[in-house]
Protein backbone atom coordinates (compact mmCIF):
# COMPACT_ATOMS: atom_id res chain seq x y z
CA UNK A 1 0.00 0.00 0.00
CA UNK A 2 1.30 3.41 -0.92
CA UNK A 3 1.49 5.91 1.90
CA UNK A 4 -0.91 8.22 0.00
CA UNK A 5 -3.48 5.41 -0.16
CA UNK A 6 -3.10 4.83 3.54
CA UNK A 7 -3.60 8.52 4.11
CA UNK A 8 -6.82 8.44 2.05
CA UNK A 9 -7.97 5.32 3.89
CA UNK A 10 -7.50 7.05 7.26
CA UNK A 11 -9.17 10.27 6.05
CA UNK A 12 -12.12 8.32 4.62
CA UNK A 13 -12.57 6.43 7.90
CA UNK A 14 -12.55 9.69 9.87
CA UNK A 15 -15.07 11.28 7.47
CA UNK A 16 -17.36 8.22 7.87
CA UNK A 17 -17.39 8.72 11.63
CA UNK A 18 -15.34 5.63 12.40
CA UNK A 19 -14.70 5.48 16.13
CA UNK A 20 -12.92 2.17 15.95
CA UNK A 21 -11.90 -0.27 13.25
CA UNK A 22 -10.02 -3.53 13.26
CA UNK A 23 -9.57 -6.10 10.55
CA UNK A 24 -7.31 -9.03 11.19
CA UNK A 25 -6.64 -11.75 13.70
CA UNK A 26 -8.32 -11.67 17.07
CA UNK A 27 -7.88 -13.43 20.36
CA UNK A 28 -9.53 -13.05 23.75
CA UNK A 29 -6.99 -10.64 25.22
CA UNK A 30 -7.10 -8.41 22.12
CA UNK A 31 -10.88 -8.32 22.34
CA UNK A 32 -10.68 -7.39 26.04
CA UNK A 33 -8.25 -4.51 25.40
CA UNK A 34 -10.24 -3.26 22.42
CA UNK A 35 -13.39 -3.38 24.58
CA UNK A 36 -11.76 -1.24 27.28
CA UNK A 37 -10.50 1.23 24.66
CA UNK A 38 -13.93 1.37 23.04
CA UNK A 39 -15.61 2.26 26.32
CA UNK A 40 -13.24 5.22 26.82
CA UNK A 41 -13.84 6.36 23.24
CA UNK A 42 -17.61 6.13 23.68
CA UNK A 43 -17.37 8.36 26.73
CA UNK A 44 -15.32 10.86 24.71
CA UNK A 45 -17.90 10.70 21.89
CA UNK A 46 -20.60 11.67 24.36
CA UNK A 47 -22.52 8.39 24.36
CA UNK A 48 -25.10 8.11 27.14
CA UNK A 49 -24.69 5.40 29.76
CA UNK A 50 -27.35 3.19 28.22
CA UNK A 51 -26.07 3.76 24.68
CA UNK A 52 -22.52 3.00 25.70
CA UNK A 53 -23.67 -0.20 27.41
CA UNK A 54 -25.57 -1.37 24.34
CA UNK A 55 -22.73 -0.55 21.95
CA UNK A 56 -20.30 -2.40 24.18
CA UNK A 57 -22.65 -5.37 24.64
CA UNK A 58 -23.23 -5.65 20.87
CA UNK A 59 -19.56 -5.21 20.11
CA UNK A 60 -18.59 -7.99 22.54
CA UNK A 61 -21.20 -10.41 21.15
CA UNK A 62 -19.89 -9.75 17.65
CA UNK A 63 -16.25 -10.12 18.68
CA UNK A 64 -16.95 -13.36 20.52
CA UNK A 65 -18.93 -14.63 17.54
CA UNK A 66 -15.84 -14.13 15.40
CA UNK A 67 -13.77 -16.14 17.86
CA UNK A 68 -16.36 -18.94 18.05
CA UNK A 69 -17.27 -19.24 14.38
CA UNK A 70 -13.69 -19.20 13.21
CA UNK A 71 -13.13 -22.10 15.59
CA UNK A 72 -16.16 -23.94 14.21
CA UNK A 73 -15.10 -23.66 10.64
CA UNK A 74 -11.86 -25.49 11.13
CA UNK A 75 -9.82 -22.30 10.91
CA UNK A 76 -8.81 -22.60 14.49
CA UNK A 77 -5.15 -23.42 14.25
CA UNK A 78 -4.72 -21.42 17.43
CA UNK A 79 -5.86 -17.94 18.30
CA UNK A 80 -3.83 -16.34 15.48
CA UNK A 81 -6.03 -18.07 12.90
CA UNK A 82 -9.19 -16.29 14.01
CA UNK A 83 -9.77 -13.57 11.48
CA UNK A 84 -12.52 -10.98 11.59
CA UNK A 85 -13.43 -7.36 11.06
CA UNK A 86 -15.00 -5.07 13.65
CA UNK A 87 -16.10 -1.49 13.29
CA UNK A 88 -17.93 1.13 15.36
CA UNK A 89 -18.95 4.33 13.59
CA UNK A 90 -20.78 7.39 14.90
CA UNK A 91 -23.44 8.62 12.48
CA UNK A 92 -26.36 11.06 12.94
CA UNK A 93 -28.62 7.99 13.38
CA UNK A 94 -26.55 6.66 16.29
CA UNK A 95 -23.67 4.28 16.76
CA UNK A 96 -23.28 1.69 14.01
CA UNK A 97 -21.66 -1.51 15.21
CA UNK A 98 -20.51 -3.88 12.48
CA UNK A 99 -18.63 -7.11 12.21
CA UNK A 100 -17.50 -9.51 9.52
CA UNK A 101 -16.27 -13.06 9.72
CA UNK A 102 -15.65 -16.07 7.54
CA UNK A 103 -18.07 -18.95 7.55
CA UNK A 104 -18.37 -22.14 5.58
CA UNK A 105 -20.59 -21.56 2.51
CA UNK A 106 -22.70 -24.65 3.21
CA UNK A 107 -23.90 -22.94 6.41
CA UNK A 108 -25.19 -19.89 4.53
CA UNK A 109 -28.81 -21.05 3.94
CA UNK A 110 -29.25 -21.95 7.63
CA UNK A 111 -27.70 -18.70 8.87
CA UNK A 112 -29.62 -16.61 6.34
CA UNK A 113 -32.92 -18.17 7.49
CA UNK A 114 -32.09 -17.44 11.10
CA UNK A 115 -31.06 -13.85 10.35
CA UNK A 116 -34.24 -13.23 8.34
CA UNK A 117 -36.33 -14.70 11.16
CA UNK A 118 -34.76 -12.38 13.73
CA UNK A 119 -34.93 -9.41 11.33
CA UNK A 120 -38.70 -9.84 11.07
CA UNK A 121 -39.25 -9.91 14.86
CA UNK A 122 -40.81 -6.99 16.71
CA UNK A 123 -38.83 -5.97 19.83
CA UNK A 124 -41.22 -7.88 22.11
CA UNK A 125 -40.78 -11.03 19.99
CA UNK A 126 -37.01 -10.65 20.25
CA UNK A 127 -37.35 -10.50 24.00
CA UNK A 128 -39.54 -13.62 24.10
CA UNK A 129 -37.17 -15.52 21.81
CA UNK A 130 -34.24 -14.45 24.00
CA UNK A 131 -36.03 -15.73 27.05
CA UNK A 132 -36.88 -19.08 25.42
CA UNK A 133 -33.32 -19.50 24.22
CA UNK A 134 -31.99 -18.71 27.69
CA UNK A 135 -34.13 -21.42 29.22
CA UNK A 136 -33.46 -24.03 26.55
CA UNK A 137 -31.10 -26.86 27.37
CA UNK A 138 -30.07 -27.35 23.78
CA UNK A 139 -26.70 -25.81 24.36
CA UNK A 140 -24.33 -28.08 22.48
CA UNK A 141 -20.66 -27.39 21.91
CA UNK A 142 -21.38 -26.28 18.35
CA UNK A 143 -23.89 -23.54 18.98
CA UNK A 144 -22.17 -22.01 22.02
CA UNK A 145 -25.29 -20.00 22.63
CA UNK A 146 -25.00 -18.50 19.16
CA UNK A 147 -28.71 -17.84 18.85
CA UNK A 148 -28.59 -15.98 22.14
CA UNK A 149 -25.78 -13.75 20.85
CA UNK A 150 -27.76 -12.73 17.78
CA UNK A 151 -30.85 -12.07 19.89
CA UNK A 152 -28.78 -9.93 22.27
CA UNK A 153 -27.60 -7.83 19.30
CA UNK A 154 -31.17 -7.57 18.00
CA UNK A 155 -32.44 -6.51 21.44
CA UNK A 156 -29.79 -3.78 21.64
CA UNK A 157 -30.30 -2.46 18.11
CA UNK A 158 -32.98 0.14 17.34
CA UNK A 159 -33.21 -1.11 13.74
CA UNK A 160 -33.35 -4.70 12.49
CA UNK A 161 -29.90 -6.29 12.19
CA UNK A 162 -28.62 -5.81 8.63
CA UNK A 163 -26.56 -8.51 6.98
CA UNK A 164 -24.63 -9.11 3.76
CA UNK A 165 -23.08 -12.36 2.55
CA UNK A 166 -19.98 -12.00 0.42
CA UNK A 167 -19.18 -15.27 -1.38
CA UNK A 168 -16.27 -16.34 -3.61
CA UNK A 169 -14.51 -15.04 -5.69
CA UNK A 170 -13.94 -12.20 -3.21
CA UNK A 171 -13.13 -14.85 -0.60
CA UNK A 172 -11.55 -18.32 -0.93
CA UNK A 173 -13.78 -20.98 -2.54
CA UNK A 174 -16.08 -22.75 -0.09
CA UNK A 175 -16.12 -19.75 2.25
CA UNK A 176 -18.42 -16.80 2.64
CA UNK A 177 -17.75 -13.61 4.51
CA UNK A 178 -20.72 -12.53 6.61
CA UNK A 179 -21.21 -8.89 7.63
CA UNK A 180 -23.65 -7.83 10.35
CA UNK A 181 -24.70 -4.34 11.34
CA UNK A 182 -26.56 -3.07 14.40
CA UNK A 183 -27.65 0.50 15.12
CA UNK A 184 -27.56 1.76 18.69
CA UNK B 1 -18.15 -26.56 54.27
CA UNK B 2 -15.35 -24.28 53.16
CA UNK B 3 -15.86 -20.89 51.58
CA UNK B 4 -15.30 -20.10 47.95
CA UNK B 5 -13.71 -16.87 46.87
CA UNK B 6 -12.83 -16.13 43.25
CA UNK B 7 -11.34 -12.63 42.81
CA UNK B 8 -12.58 -10.45 39.95
CA UNK B 9 -10.67 -10.04 36.71
CA UNK B 10 -11.40 -7.59 33.90
CA UNK B 11 -13.50 -10.31 32.23
CA UNK B 12 -14.97 -12.22 35.16
CA UNK B 13 -16.80 -11.20 38.33
CA UNK B 14 -15.80 -11.66 41.94
CA UNK B 15 -17.63 -14.68 43.31
CA UNK B 16 -17.98 -15.33 47.02
CA UNK B 17 -19.88 -18.22 48.53
CA UNK B 18 -20.05 -18.50 52.29
CA UNK B 19 -22.14 -21.43 53.51
CA UNK B 20 -21.64 -20.42 57.17
CA UNK B 21 -23.09 -16.95 56.55
CA UNK B 22 -25.59 -18.17 53.94
CA UNK B 23 -24.27 -15.72 51.35
CA UNK B 24 -23.55 -15.91 47.65
CA UNK B 25 -22.20 -12.76 46.02
CA UNK B 26 -21.32 -12.13 42.40
CA UNK B 27 -19.98 -8.70 41.59
CA UNK B 28 -18.36 -7.20 38.53
CA UNK B 29 -18.46 -7.89 34.81
CA UNK B 30 -18.80 -11.20 33.04
CA UNK B 31 -17.36 -11.53 29.53
CA UNK B 32 -15.16 -14.59 29.46
CA UNK B 33 -14.80 -16.19 26.04
CA UNK B 34 -14.95 -19.64 27.58
CA UNK B 35 -17.85 -19.17 29.92
CA UNK B 36 -18.05 -22.80 31.02
CA UNK B 37 -14.39 -22.93 31.97
CA UNK B 38 -15.07 -20.12 34.40
CA UNK B 39 -18.55 -21.08 35.61
CA UNK B 40 -18.45 -24.91 35.73
CA UNK B 41 -16.44 -25.08 39.00
CA UNK B 42 -18.65 -22.36 40.52
CA UNK B 43 -21.84 -24.18 39.52
CA UNK B 44 -20.41 -27.36 40.97
CA UNK B 45 -19.54 -25.69 44.26
CA UNK B 46 -22.96 -24.05 44.60
CA UNK B 47 -24.62 -27.36 43.83
CA UNK B 48 -22.48 -29.16 46.43
CA UNK B 49 -23.25 -26.55 49.09
CA UNK B 50 -26.99 -26.68 48.37
CA UNK B 51 -26.97 -30.49 48.49
CA UNK B 52 -24.96 -30.98 51.64
CA UNK B 53 -25.26 -27.89 53.83
CA UNK B 54 -29.04 -27.93 54.30
CA UNK B 55 -29.06 -24.16 54.52
CA UNK B 56 -32.11 -22.55 56.12
CA UNK B 57 -31.44 -19.29 54.27
CA UNK B 58 -29.32 -18.14 51.38
CA UNK B 59 -28.94 -14.50 50.44
CA UNK B 60 -27.77 -14.05 46.89
CA UNK B 61 -26.38 -10.75 45.75
CA UNK B 62 -26.00 -10.29 42.00
CA UNK B 63 -24.26 -7.09 41.07
CA UNK B 64 -23.18 -7.68 37.49
CA UNK B 65 -22.77 -4.48 35.50
CA UNK B 66 -22.02 -6.07 32.11
CA UNK B 67 -22.48 -9.64 30.96
CA UNK B 68 -22.35 -11.46 27.64
CA UNK B 69 -25.08 -13.78 26.45
CA UNK B 70 -23.18 -16.93 27.38
CA UNK B 71 -22.84 -15.62 30.97
CA UNK B 72 -26.60 -15.00 31.04
CA UNK B 73 -26.97 -18.71 30.32
CA UNK B 74 -24.70 -19.57 33.26
CA UNK B 75 -26.73 -17.27 35.55
CA UNK B 76 -29.87 -19.03 34.40
CA UNK B 77 -28.39 -22.35 35.51
CA UNK B 78 -27.49 -20.90 38.90
CA UNK B 79 -31.04 -19.57 39.35
CA UNK B 80 -32.39 -22.98 38.40
CA UNK B 81 -30.37 -24.61 41.20
CA UNK B 82 -31.40 -21.91 43.67
CA UNK B 83 -35.04 -22.35 42.74
CA UNK B 84 -34.82 -26.09 43.38
CA UNK B 85 -33.21 -25.46 46.77
CA UNK B 86 -35.95 -22.95 47.56
CA UNK B 87 -38.62 -25.50 46.64
CA UNK B 88 -37.03 -27.86 49.17
CA UNK B 89 -37.38 -25.30 51.94
CA UNK B 90 -34.29 -23.08 51.82
CA UNK B 91 -35.33 -19.42 51.91
CA UNK B 92 -33.56 -17.90 48.93
CA UNK B 93 -33.54 -14.15 48.54
CA UNK B 94 -31.96 -12.68 45.42
CA UNK B 95 -30.88 -9.05 45.43
CA UNK B 96 -30.82 -8.16 41.74
CA UNK B 97 -28.76 -5.00 41.25
CA UNK B 98 -29.12 -3.13 38.01
CA UNK B 99 -28.51 0.29 36.53
CA UNK B 100 -31.75 2.28 36.46
CA UNK B 101 -31.30 2.94 32.73
CA UNK B 102 -30.54 -0.66 31.82
CA UNK B 103 -33.84 -2.01 30.49
CA UNK B 104 -32.41 -5.39 29.53
CA UNK B 105 -31.17 -6.02 33.08
CA UNK B 106 -34.48 -4.80 34.50
CA UNK B 107 -36.34 -7.22 32.19
CA UNK B 108 -34.05 -10.04 33.16
CA UNK B 109 -34.93 -9.46 36.82
CA UNK B 110 -38.59 -9.61 35.86
CA UNK B 111 -38.04 -12.87 33.95
CA UNK B 112 -36.18 -14.44 36.87
CA UNK B 113 -39.15 -13.66 39.10
CA UNK B 114 -41.52 -15.38 36.66
CA UNK B 115 -39.34 -18.34 35.74
CA UNK B 116 -38.15 -19.11 39.27
CA UNK B 117 -41.12 -18.40 41.53
CA UNK B 118 -39.60 -19.99 44.63
CA UNK B 119 -36.85 -17.36 44.73
CA UNK B 120 -37.66 -14.03 46.39
CA UNK B 121 -36.32 -11.49 43.93
CA UNK B 122 -35.65 -7.98 45.21
CA UNK B 123 -34.85 -5.30 42.63
CA UNK B 124 -32.06 -2.96 43.68
CA UNK B 125 -31.87 -0.03 41.26
CA UNK B 126 -28.59 1.78 41.19
CA UNK B 127 -28.19 5.29 39.85
CA UNK B 128 -27.38 5.48 36.15
CA UNK B 129 -23.67 5.22 35.44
Amino acid sequence: MQIDHFNEFVAHAAASGVVFYHSGHLDESTVASIGALLRRRLRDEGASGVQSRKVFTTFMEMAQNILHYAALNGQDDGPAARFGALCVAHSPAGFEVMCGNYMSSDQVPRVRRRLEEVQAMEPEKVRQAYRRQLASDGEDADSKGAGLGLLTMAASSKAPIEFVFMPAPQVPEGNTFLFLKALI
Amino acid sequence: MEELHVPATSLTPEVRLSPSQGLLTMRGESYPEHVLTFYAPILQKISAVLDTSKLARLQVEMHITYYNSASAKAFHRIFHMLNQAAEKGCVVQLLWHFDAEDDMARDLGHDIREDFPAIQVVDVETAAA
